[in-house]
């Protein structure tokens, strides 16, 4: 485990790929501070049917970092990053990546350059592996071109990362839950997305696949420099595994920061209705949350 | 790369064997029994031998169904008078009594498959038929309408000689497309609300069809229901070349939708991730089903359970999760060319080939479920 | 005719649907309460008397209400016979093939999880079709009593040949095989049945009347020959509600908690099976009512089976009888049957319902 001053204090200016100190001038050099978010959320207002989910959000995702959504069922994190993944039309404001309006790229385009993972993917039937995770292709594959070399190599790629290469053959229909959403995974890496965002990728696994699936979220950022958002309900694997942890509740945001910042007991009781107490995790110094039992 | 854990995996499922009984399996590469744990590549090979060796048998069996008939010829006839060098007798025969029949009825049988296979791909759902949109139903309303209404000027079994019931049927067809389309537009289509718009649609316009054939003179009643049983008899190249040129038109531009039908397979968000264009391709697909159908059912009538059961034969006969779309077109010319070849030469009597397609397919079909004992979810 | 697989239960409420007090100003609480049991209840039987009142009233001759109740009360009055004779029989064969499909639906629907279940799925209406059509064709019968017989026996077969069919494969537990084995075995059946009716003017002229489901001219003649087994069918149904609340948890949760599949599936399948075939028997085979009478139900009283079987069957009864009314003023002289406004009318209102968005799911 790395030190905690490195996890926890993090700021949305740090990192570049390669873990240089950033080139003045750049991406990322605090000085010039213009190249454009990953993804920004410009006064978006979100709503389901008519009921109004979040209003007047402003949220930026700086390239390069993982950022965690956090909040109580129903407080709108996934209805965000659909929002971000533009499977949600904002009814007022808009959403832009790499500071270009989604709506002015094509599908194929945006594809290129953001991946998500949705809550409830279907599976497909009589599909190996290897296939369901050369669908994650699709965004560089076109009518002349249908399967180049490249495609290979990122499926391959793709299921070396994600320890699913004696299982590539395997139909997905017989998979356990945690193999199973390897395999999403791996479709997502395939994609070859900078930015990648993922709706609750840990929910009905075990904590060992839990761990697993943060773990290579996390190297996945450090070795391709890919920028991260997630909605995880595990605040304390949240905070070991964000750089920044953004509180949604109540239709905006509540809490925005590094994990230290954000997770003390008043926000605590104020996003989750929460009595808890936050210490230093023993093993990685980030911030545990302890509940206080009436 | 992940920690062990002690939960036990499942089996992985037997091997399916290949389908037996029928001349496509004959020649189909036997399915090597580590199949599942093979490269992908064996699931292609099987699909690409599969589909090539139902196309020779459907080609093999067309010449024979232009072979047989009251009076009968040989293959080597047959061939000869397709390339230019037979007699004006075998001529005539050949080509302006026997060729337009099964072209006819690959045409359709084809028209029929793919949009089946569109549909229930496009649906997610193995009983899916382009009837679920309507098509079916406006055509039949729409065939019936102007054989009831013409009143009596259609004997029993010229009716499809007439121009005016196969435009009526294409109309009403694609009226009630389009009318069920926008009634289940909200902001977009949900596959499922469409669906359910097409079924309320279906019933209301079979409803009227039924009544109108109750109140009609009984002449024009049985006309009407030849009509809707399907049929072959009676057909000329005026109502096959219209079919043949939306085939042509349709099928290339219903594959390109190929890559986009396999990826919408992983529900509509993720699809929307990979970059499909989920309600322009929901449009291009439902549009090339209703076009086929819409052809194939002006030139014989609807003939439905081609369109269920082709695509699930093909799929068990290729062995892919959904219904591959060039199989399914060639399985449905098989059934339909082999079930017009028995009523002409085998049966005594003619017989509609609506009902040989389903006297024949539905069996075929629950013997499939029976042996199926361990299909895939899907079905 | 479409079958999905069950969703499996989610315990994550981040849709903003989900009963949250956590965020209660943003979210717009789902309405969950239905008008309660009995009160809905009591409002369906009091529609059934308005309806079964006005059929009794309406009709080629309009009757003035204090006449049928005096002929109700007397027969031997002057239109008694024609109140008696016809009325009667009529309202009471509507409103028992509208309650036993109503029913049958619901019961359907909740076996196989889907809201586009009809019971004639299972072949019923096709095996009764080419029962009937095989008594005109070869026996040249077509009185009522010999067509109802056939009907039923009919019916029962064609289920029977499908159960068959879907156990003998992947096996009765999902409701998948049940309904691709149903299609299947109904196109065969609706296929020879095409091609005797073809064949013979006669049987064409029978059964074109014969399809499109009608009540008119009906007497009570048999009816008891079809209650016997419609009973049989309601007390099945009854032994099966709870355990179809117990199934829409899906089919893993409900083994779970003690539920016996395969018995539950046969009570069900025989419930289906019986009220089906009785009302087709009568009736002639009637599509919609089964369809839509359990969305209409379920949005009165919820879906709690225990409640929803009754309501369903006060609902088919209604509906079916309403569009019965509807068929004998709107046609004139030579009145519409029930069966063609049913699918028509139930066709049109089916959209709306869809296009409201009030499809509940299940």
């Amino acid at each position: 485990m790395t030190g905690t001053t490195d996890e926890t204090t993090r700021t949305a200016t740090a990192p570049s790929p390669g873990g240089a100190a950033p080139a003045p001038g750049t991406a990322g050099d605090p000085l010039v501070g213009a190249a454009p978010p990953a993804l920004a959320a410009r006064g978006v207002t979100l709503s389901y049917e008519r009921a109004v989910v979040l209003e007047g959000l402003d949220l930026e995702v700086a390239r390069g970092t993982v950022t965690t959504l956090i909040g109580a069922n129903g407080s709108g994190k996934s209805t965000i990053l659909k929002a971000f993944g533009r499977l949600l039309t904002p009814t007022a404001g808009h959403v832009e990546i790499d500071g270009a309006p989604v709506r002015s790229l094509s599908g194929k385009a945006v594809a290129r350059r953001l991946a998500i993972l949705p809550q409830k993917p279907l599976t497909p039937s009589a599909t190996t592996v290897r296939d369901l995770v050369s669908r994650g292709r699709h965004p560089h594959q076109s009518l002349l071109t249908p399967w180049t070399a490249a495609d290979a190599s990122a499926v391959d790629e793709a299921l070396a990362a994600t320890g699913l290469v004696e299982l590539a053959a395997r139909d997905v229909g017989t998979l356990s839950g945690g193999q199973l959403q390897r395999a999403w995974l791996a479709l997502v890496l395939a994609q070859q997305a900078e930015t990648i965002l993922l709706d609750e990728p840990t929910t009905f696994l075990d904590l060992s696949h839990q761990l697993d699936i943060l773990r290579l979220v996390r190297s996945i950022n450090r070795s391709r420099g890919a920028t991260v958002v997630m909605v995880l309900h595990d605040l304390t694997l949240a905070a070991r595994y964000s750089d920044r942890l953004v509180v949604i509740g109540r239709g905006r945001v509540l809490g925005d920061g590094a994990p230290w910042d954000v997770l003390t007991p008043e926000v605590l009781r104020d996003a989750f209705d929460l009595d808890a107490l936050v210490i230093p995790d023993p093993t990685s110094g980030a911030p545990l949350v302890v509940p206080r039992d009436a | 790369m992940s920690a062990s854990t002690t939960r036990p995996q499942p089996q992985p499922p037997q091997p399916p064997a290949p389908a037996p009984g029928r001349k496509e399996a004959r020649v189909a590469a036997p399915t090597p029994p580590a199949d599942r744990r093979g490269p992908g590549r064996t699931r292609r090979t099987r699909l690409v031998v599969a589909t090539g060796a139902s196309a020779v048998v459907v080609v093999l069996v067309s010449l024979v169904g232009v072979a047989a008939g009251s009076s009968s010829l040989g293959l080597g006839d047959v061939v000869r008078t397709l390339v230019g060098l037979g007699t004006p007798a075998q001529e005539l025969i050949v080509v302006d009594l026997r060729l337009p029949r099964v072209a006819g009825a690959l045409v359709v049988g084809a028209c029929l498959g793919l949009a089946g296979a569109l549909t229930q791909t496009f649906a997610r759902n193995p009983l899916a038929t382009p009837d679920i949109l309507g098509v079916t139903s406006g055509a039949g309303l729409g065939a019936v309408s102007a054989i009831v209404l013409a009143g009596g000027s259609y004997a029993v079994t010229g009716g499809l000689l007439s121009v005016g019931v196969p435009v009526a049927a294409v109309v009403g067809a694609l009226v009630t497309s389009v009318v069920v389309y926008g009634l289940s537009w909200r902001g977009g289509v949900d596959s499922y609300r469409l669906i359910l718009v097409g079924i309320g649609a279906t019933a209301t316009l079979t409803g009227l069809t039924t009544y109108m054939i109750a109140r009609a003179q009984i002449t024009e009643a049985a006309a009407a229901t030849q009509w809707l049983v399907g049929s072959l008899s009676g057909i000329s190249w005026a109502s096959v070349w219209p079919a043949l040129v939306v085939l042509a038109v349709i099928g290339p531009l219903a594959a390109t939708q190929s890559s986009a039908l396999e990826v919408s397979q992983l529900g509509d968000d993720l699809s929307t991730g990979l970059g499909v264009a989920v309600q322009r391709h929901r449009i291009v697909v439902l549009a090339c089903a209703v076009l086929l159908t819409a052809a194939a059912v002006s030139a014989s009538g609807p003939l439905e359970f081609v369109a269920f059961v082709a695509p699930q034969l093909a799929r068990r006969l290729t062995g892919t999760g959904r219904p591959p779309l060039l199989a399914s077109a060639v399985t449905g010319a098989f059934i339909v060319v082999a079930a017009d070849l028995v009523t002409r030469a085998v049966l005594p009597s003619e017989v509609p080939v609506g009902i040989l397609t389903a006297i024949i397919g539905a069996p075929y079909l629950i013997w499939l479920l029976i042996r199926g004992r361990r299909e895939d979810r899907s079905a | 005719m479409l079958t999905q697989d069950p969703a499996p239960p989610t315990s994550r409420g981040d849709h903003p649907r989900a009963r949250s007090a956590r965020a209660p100003r943003t979210v717009r609480a789902t309405r969950t309460l239905h008008a309660p049991a009995p009160a809905a209840l009591a409002v369906l039987l009091a529609l059934v008397l308005a309806v079964a009142a006005a059929s009794l009233v309406l009709g080629s001759n309009l009757l003035p209400p204090q006449t049928v109740a005096a002929a109700l009360l007397d027969p031997a009055r002057d239109v008694g016979s024609v109140v008696w004779g016809s009325r009667v029989p009529r309202t009471v064969l509507g409103l028992f093939v509208g309650a036993c499909l109503g029913l049958a639906g619901a019961v359907m629907q909740g076996q196989t999880r889907n809201p586009l279940a009809d019971p004639g799925l299972f072949g019923v209406s096709a095996g009764a079709s080419l029962a009937v059509v095989v008594g005109v064709y070869v026996l040249g019968t077509s009185s009522v009593l010999t067509t109802l017989w056939l009907a039923l026996v009919g019916a029962l077969v064609a289920s029977v040949l499908v159960f068959t069919v879907a156990a003998l494969g992947r096996g009765l537990a999902s409701p998948v095989p049940l309904a691709i084995a149903g299609s299947a075995v109904s196109a065969f059946l609706v296929a020879i049945t095409s091609y005797l009716v073809l064949s013979d003017e006669t049987t064409l002229a029978a059964y074109r009347i014969w399809v499109v489901g009608s009540l008119s001219g009906r007497t009570l003649d048999g009816f008891g020959a079809a209650l016997v087994p419609a009973l049989l069918g309601v007390a099945l149904a009854a032994l099966n509600a709870r355990s179809l609340d117990t199934l829409a948890l899906g089919a893993e949760l409900a083994r779970g908690l003690g539920e016996h599949l395969l018995r539950t599936r046969l009570i069900g399948l025989g419930a289906i099976t019986l009220l089906t075939a009785s009302a087709v028997a009568l009736s002639g085979p009637i599509g919609f009512v089964g369809l839509t009478a359990p969305h209409l139900a379920r949005a009165l009283v919820g879906g709690n089976h225990r409640r929803l079987l009754p309501a369903s069957a006060l609902v088919g009864a209604v509906v079916l009888l309403a569009c019965d009314v509807v068929g004998r003023l709107i046609g004139g002289t030579a009145e519409v049957s029930v069966g063609v406004v049913l699918t028509v009318v139930g066709g049109v209102v089916f959209v709306l319902i869809v296009r409201r968005g009030k499809t509940a799911a299940l």
